[in-house]
């Protein structure tokens, strides 16, 4: 099983992404992340973005079985390359505006796949976990900028070991 | 050929070197010197080192008929040792007292085995270059990663390879504290306390919980291996006291754990908590020492051991030792 992503526009009405779902499963693909983003809704479609395991054969397979239901697809990539690469951040993480974080953390086109977090009474800190997924270029650009923003807003960066 | 020697610094590595001698190595070398910084014993045809020792631990060795009231270079002008080793306590700034006591026997034209950091932290080429100046013989093999052996490996056992990188876990204290945290999910300030109690850890735990002891080993490591004089100031230093239990936590979710990780290579110097796989040869429990080399041919070496104690230390000592006797 490969890595894949899909990209697809939604009607924003109900129903519509178990569509995709189905689809997915009708390939024997196995769904690991949505991304609805309804904050940017343009003529009442929704971006949607599927992070998918599937064989890679069976990729073009989902392609066909969204398009002839009307669906839009964005695009439909096998990701050969991507890598994943985990960071964890302690400090005051969320005071310090975790969205801005993970905004600049997604500049390059990194896709945050996982975040975790706890709190620590003692130090009244929190710790967070973002699993990121990209390609190498992608990766590499998202340590750096994270770094810059982890200095600026003092918070701990611990990273993977090259 | 039996080497004459002088001991410089008599605490537990000082003592653990000279018994080291006595045990395994009397027919080679004879300790004529032995330096504290009060002053210091000498006899021209050789010290008892069972003597020494249990003087020692009576607090007698100022009675004993071989102690002078002189300083390790007026030792070394007396003695006519060709051999200096230096086992005292280490100043990263300064490199005193061992440098003086260094650069005094390489003078004098003798070869030096060295456990003291400072010299090599602070004035790494000063050092190398009297030596190559004065034709003797410096190693300091016990400088960093105590037992393991680092530098003996690096030069004999890949000779004509290249070093591309050497990254590795060079302070046993935070690395207990680590070990110690993950396993009981503990804080790092409750671990810490614990550690000073059984004393893994000292009054002022600062050099080796914000990385300053690894960041001086990792500068002797650079200045052996790549071009340049890298000093203590151009190594990139975070500590451990910010790491959290959740953090350590968090990881063991991912297959990884949390290291206090000293990365070397041509591009720059770097001591901070990082990502390693558990399981990974860096992933070594409690008080234990890695190194990894990155090799142009040999690629990824890795040694492991114990980097701390007495014993260990000295072996690597006397390792250096019987290395240059071989030679003489």
């Amino acid at each position: 099983m490969n890595e894949a992503e899909i990209e697809v526009e939604l009607r924003d009405s109900p129903g519509e992404l178990v569509r995709i779902l189905e689809a997915v499963a009708a390939e024997q693909g196995n769904v690991v992340t949505i991304v609805h983003d309804r904050a940017h809704v343009v003529r009442g479609r929704v971006p949607v973005r599927i992070q998918i395991q599937v064989e890679p054969g069976r990729l073009a397979g989902i392609g066909k079985r969204l398009e002839e239901q009307g669906i839009t697809v964005r695009g439909i990539e096998l990701e050969r390359d991507h890598g994943k690469q985990v960071v964890i951040i302690v400090g005051h993480v969320f005071r310090t505006d975790i969205k801005d974080t993970m905004d600049i953390v997604r500049e390059p086109g990194t896709l945050i796949r996982w975040v975790d977090s706890r709190l620590t009474d003692e130090r009244s800190v929190s710790t967070v976990k973002f699993v990121l997924q990209g390609s190498p270029e992608q990766l590499k650009a998202s340590r750096e900028l994270l770094a810059q923003v982890c200095e600026r807003k003092d918070l701990l960066l611990v990273g993977e070991a090259q | 050929m039996s080497r004459d020697v002088i001991i410089a610094g008599f605490g537990t590595v000082g003592r653990a070197v000279a018994r080291a001698i006595s045990i395994s190595a009397q027919d080679k070398v004879r300790i004529v010197g032995v330096a504290k910084s009060t002053g210091c014993l000498f006899d021209a045809s050789g010290l008892d080192v069972s003597d020494l020792l249990a003087r020692h631990e009576a607090g007698t060795l100022k009675e004993s008929p071989a102690w002078r009231d002189w300083d390790v270079p007026h030792l070394l002008d007396e003695a006519g040792a060709s051999v200096l080793l230096d086992a005292t306590p280490t100043d990263i700034t300064t490199g005193e007292p061992g440098l003086t006591n260094i650069l005094h026997a390489i003078g004098s034209g003798m070869d030096v085995v060295a456990a003291t950091k400072g010299p090599f932290v602070a004035a790494f080429t000063r050092v190398m270059d009297a030596a190559r100046e004065k034709g003797v013989e410096v190693r300091y093999e016990a400088t960093v990663a105590g037992a393991v052996p680092v530098f003996s490996m690096a030069r004999s056992c890949v000779r004509g390879d290249r070093v591309l990188s050497v990254d590795g876990i060079l302070n046993g204290t935070s690395n207990y504290i680590l070990s110690k945290m993950e396993e009981t999910g503990a804080s790092f300030d409750l671990i810490l306390a614990k550690a000073q109690e059984l004393g893994y850890a000292e009054t002022d735990p600062t050099a080796d919980v914000e990385g300053g002891d690894a960041a001086a080993k990792l500068v002797i490591l650079a200045n052996t291996f790549f071009e340049g004089s890298w000093s203590y100031d151009d190594v990139m230093r975070v500590g451990i006291s910010a790491v959290t239990p959740e953090a350590l936590e968090l990881a063991r979710d991912e297959g990884l754990t949390i290291k206090l990780l000293a990365s070397a290579s041509p591009e720059g110097l770097e001591v901070r908590p990082r990502l390693v796989p558990r399981g990974s040869a860096l992933a070594v429990p409690g008080v234990l020492n890695a190194v990894r080399f990155r090799m142009e041919r040999a690629k990824e070496l890795v040694l492991i051991g114990r980097g701390a104690g007495g014993d260990e230390t000295a072996a690597a000592m006397l390792n250096d030792l019987l290395t240059l006797s071989e030679r003489a």
